[in-house]
């Protein structure tokens, strides 16, 4: 096992031995739920979805809380159990998202209808809290899981918190850059947190540690979601990017603020209008929001959050050899 | 921590083609006439801005680094 956890000369080779020690930590714990083989199947299909296929298949959300235990102390098997509840936990907000939204062509409520994925995606969160009662099983002192437990569960309660701010905005035609950040904050700097904070946990770390790589976290899935705002704009004309679907995206907010008066109002009516988004409107949008700078000023604000990542990550005073760790496997 | 000289200068580079020249040959001394925190000024030179030959701004829509969390 020691030789997957170390840095090769190939990183994809250190995060898919990472990852396929998560995934035989889910299969254990889907071992423990009684039903037919295809039951199994179906949970595992959202994670499998996030997996990806071929060589670069690889279990992201849960790479971090690995990333963050083995730094500070060294090892990771304390931490697989807390990877794959997160897997699972994450695995079910998409589930439940997708059968919010109802614009995703691949869910699994399309597949298997809205009840059976609604049953899924509650046996995923319970899933999720089977994986973190298994850190028993590696001798993983009480006190530690009660608090990986209390990470999880605040990190789904803020997570549902910045999901119904998001509903409620799809019936206005536009948001302040305070309400995208604070919604944004919820719903993806929480599940970033809750990743850094369950490696700190897991790996027996203070409180002060624990809070500081929480924010670490928080600033860092912040950066992402930006920086995935803006590569959404690379799926145009496939119906599938943020502006056809008409969210309410960090350079559209910035583009209605902060451009010509005339596109202000063109961009307004785009949003507001009942009808789809057609593929001349949609590439109109996305030519407005680079002419504008809309898609530069959203890339500096990530760049803004991804240095406040890393002031945390120096609050949190780390030995220099951990702290280099984590910004290695992080790229930051 | 006010956003606002960010703003302006964002808006002012992708419309005014002789400060994109400026900016393209002394960036530093662009931003300096600007209200930007140090962190602020790091974070514009950071952001994949490329400026080409004719003049054209662009902005590199690379994902990169965070793909370890993004699929």
């Amino acid at each position: 096992m020691t030789g997957l956890l170390e840095h090769s000369k190939e990183p994809g080779a250190y995060l898919r031995g990472l990852s396929s020690l998560v995934f035989k930590e889910i299969e254990a714990t889907l071992e423990q739920i009684k039903g037919s083989r295809a039951w199994r199947r179906m949970l595992l299909e959202p994670i499998n979805a996030q997996k990806g296929s071929g060589g670069r298949a690889l279990l992201r959300r849960s790479f971090m809380t690995l990333s963050v235990c083995r730094s500070l102390c060294g090892r990771v098997e304390h931490a697989l159990p807390a990877g794959a509840a997160l897997e699972f936990f994450a695995a079910a907000l998409d589930v439940f998202d997708d059968l919010e939204d109802q614009d995703s062509g691949d869910a699994l409520w399309r597949k298997y209808g809205q009840a059976q994925a609604m049953n899924a995606a509650t046996a995923l969160l319970m899933l999720a809290q089977s994986a973190l009662v298994r850190l028993r099983v590696r001798g993983v002192d009480e006190l530690i899981i009660t608090r990986a437990m209390e990470a999880l569960a605040s990190a789904g309660t803020t997570a549902c918190t910045g999901q119904h701010r998001d509903l409620q905005y799809e019936s206005v035609p536009c948001i302040s850059e305070a309400q995208y950040f604070k919604m944004t904050g919820m719903k993806s700097g929480a599940l970033v947190e809750c990743a850094c904070r369950l490696g700190a946990v897991t790996a027996g770390s203070d409180d002060y540690t624990v809070e500081a790589l929480g924010l670490f976290g928080r600033n860092l899935g912040m950066a992402a979601q930006i920086t995935n705002d803006v590569g959404s704009i690379r799926l145009k004309g496939s119906g599938k990017s943020d502006i056809a679907r008409r969210k309410k995206i960090l350079p559209v907010i910035f583009a209605l603020g902060r451009a010509r008066p005339e596109e202000r109002g063109w961009l307004a009516g785009v949003y507001s209008a009942g009808n789809p988004v057609d593929v001349d409107t949609e590439q109109r949008v996305i030519q407005l929001l680079q002419r504008s700078g809309a898609v530069h000023y959203s890339l500096v604000r990530a760049e803004l959050f991804r240095q406040k990542a890393g002031r945390a990550l120096e609050k949190a005073r780390l030995p220099g050899p951990v702290n280099r760790k984590i910004r290695q496997d992080l790229g930051i | 921590m006010s956003l606002k000289g960010i703003k302006t200068l964002v808006a002012e580079l992708h419309s005014d083609t002789e400060l994109r020249g400026r900016f393209a040959a002394d960036p530093k001394a662009v931003l300096s006439r600007y209200s930007l925190t140090a962190e602020q000024r790091e974070a514009i030179m950071g952001a994949h801005l490329r400026i080409g030959a004719d003049g054209a701004l662009s902005v590199e829509e690379n994902a990169e680094p965070m793909d370890w969390w993004m699929a």
